[in-house]
């Protein structure tokens, strides 16, 4: 059963999740928690639901929860903002339960064939694109111009890249540049990625033996451009430990 | 497992790589947060923990959305707490991105420094020391002179958030893959670098007990320097070094083989 409730109505013996995984308990101190909580400057933690302590949010009660927090922490797009921004997306996201496969279709970014993309219903201020990966399939490394994103996997396993050009950013630079591969990791169930707009703004997917599947939830930030750039980089780093790549872009 | 770096429990703990206090103080220091919050939510503020010229007074963020110290215990510890008594695998994922997404807003220049002491005799030198301490979490400072190593060890049972402070470090996190043997044994087994990150001013890493547990460091040209948040989500049970091939055994799959050594230096 869940309703909404505001925690300063909560008597004692009541319980209510005030934030995904955050549980009033039924305790004599939850007069305190709750006037913590309402001293605090988090949008929808003024307002709870009951829900047992290992429920997993639906996708609907995700987009309930979150939407209002991303609306107000969307704003700030310095590094830390979107950082915070992000990350309390993420908060919110790992809490999810599986979300339903939408149609879909090729995503257009891949090595040759088996990566596949569809959109489902999003919330102001994000949309939210489902994806899909075949075994081996690559998605090539791409900017993100002018929407930063958070990426949550839901089955199987990918290797996810982050790229950033070295000094500053110029999506228009002609011929070679400088890259550098920020970061490297193995996504599963449950695990994020940020694509931060002021770093580790390109993202390349690269699925292994299994499959995998999970959502992009991005947020535009900035003016949007008409073409992806996307990164082409040498096959070996021209200085190792740095992580330093020759790069171009190409479309 | 057999412990190989917990003390006994009346007298020392290590509490992160070669880092060592009493149990006694530690379990004196809920009182003490519980009496120091209530103070500075009075609007009273404490000192114990900061340089001089630093101050946990305080009105929260400012018009870049910052926020003083004193902000941050105030919004980040009572969620937190709340957070942390989920420790299911979702449960400390949403912990930890509830942290980072508070600690990336707190000014660094706001952030407890420690009284840092040299880790062994590692060269170029390691140095860390613990800045704050709370509940559910520690803060840990660590300083990495230009070119520094920290060994990859694990944290059985803990979650760690780290943040870059300054300069530049390579962080490589590691999962264990299979069953590994008791910290004491020196047989070799398997593990899988998931991760592998530059660590930077405002950037975030993150393992938690069940993923990325295992991590290691290697600071850049100018040395680097940031915090790890600890928290445990279960007993705790030590930890333990590793010595990781240099060469992967299946580059493909990123698989290493390593085995359990002692504290280095």
């Amino acid at each position: 059963m869940e309703s909404d409730v505001a925690i300063e109505d909560l008597e004692i013996g009541e319980s209510a999740q005030i934030s995904p995984g955050v549980i009033v308990e039924r305790r004599c101190f939850l007069k305190s928690v709750a006037l913590a909580f309402g001293s605090l400057s988090i949008p929808g933690v003024a307002s709870a639901r009951v829900a047992g302590s290992d429920e997993r949010l639906t996708y609907e009660e995700f987009l309930k929860e979150v939407a209002p927090i991303a609306k107000k922490l969307v704003s700030d797009i310095s590094l830390a903002g979107q950082q915070r921004y992000l990350l309390t997306l993420a908060s919110f996201a790992v809490r999810m339960a599986d979300v339903p496969v939408p149609e879909m279709r090729d995503s257009g970014q891949g090595v040759g064939r088996g990566t596949f993309i569809g959109a489902i219903p999003g919330s102001d201020p994000f949309i939210v694109l489902h994806w899909k990966m075949e075994p081996g399939s690559i998605i090539r490394p791409h900017a993100h111009t002018y929407g930063n994103v958070m990426t949550l996997a839901l089955e199987g396993e990918v290797r996810v890249e982050n790229f950033e050009m070295v000094g500053a950013r110029d999506f228009d630079a002609k011929g070679t540049f400088k890259a550098r591969k920020t970061q490297s990791q193995v996504l599963t169930p449950g695990q994020v990625n940020l694509v931060n707009l002021e770093s580790g703004y390109v993202h390349g997917f690269q699925a292994g033996t299994r499959s995998g599947r999970g959502l992009d939830i991005t947020t535009r930030i900035k003016e949007s451009r008409a073409t992806t750039p996307y990164l082409k980089l040498s096959n070996k780093p021209v200085e190792i430990e740095p992580g330093i790549y020759e790069a171009s872009w190409a479309t | 497992m057999r412990n190989k770096f917990k003390s006994d429990p009346d007298s020392m703990t290590v509490v992160w790589p070669g880092f060592s206090e009493t149990r006694r103080r530690m379990l004196g220091l809920p009182a003490a947060l519980a009496a120091a919050l209530i103070l500075e939510r009075a609007g009273i503020g404490i000192a114990n923990d900061l340089p001089p010229g630093q101050t946990t007074t305080g009105n929260g963020a400012d018009g870049d959305g910052r926020l003083d110290w004193t902000s941050f215990q105030k919004q980040c510890e009572p969620i937190a707490q709340e957070l942390h008594k989920d420790s299911s695998p979702p449960g400390q994922e949403a912990y930890l991105h509830w942290i980072a997404s508070m600690i990336v807003r707190a000014r660094a220049g706001e952030i407890p420094r420690a009284k840092v002491g040299r880790f062994g005799k590692l060269e170029p030198a390691v140095r860390f020391g613990v800045s704050y301490r709370s509940k559910p979490f520690f803060i840990v400072e660590w300083q990495l002179e230009p070119g520094a190593f920290l060994p990859p060890h694990c944290h059985p049972n803990a979650s760690v958030c780290t943040l870059g402070l300054e300069g530049e470090a390579r962080i490589r996190n590691f999962e264990v893959v299979g069953q590994a043997p008791e910290f004491s044994s020196r047989k070799t087994f398997l593990v899988r670098e998931t991760h592998n990150e530059i660590i930077a001013p405002g950037r975030i890493n993150t393992l938690s007990s069940m993923r990325d547990n295992i991590h290691t460091f290697q600071a850049g040209r100018n040395g680097a320097r940031g915090i790890d948040i600890s928290t445990l989500h279960g007993p705790d049970v030590g930890f333990s070094f590793l010595e990781i091939a240099r060469v992967s055994r299946e580059a493909e799959r990123s698989i290493f083989e390593a085995a359990w050594r002692d504290q280095p230096g």
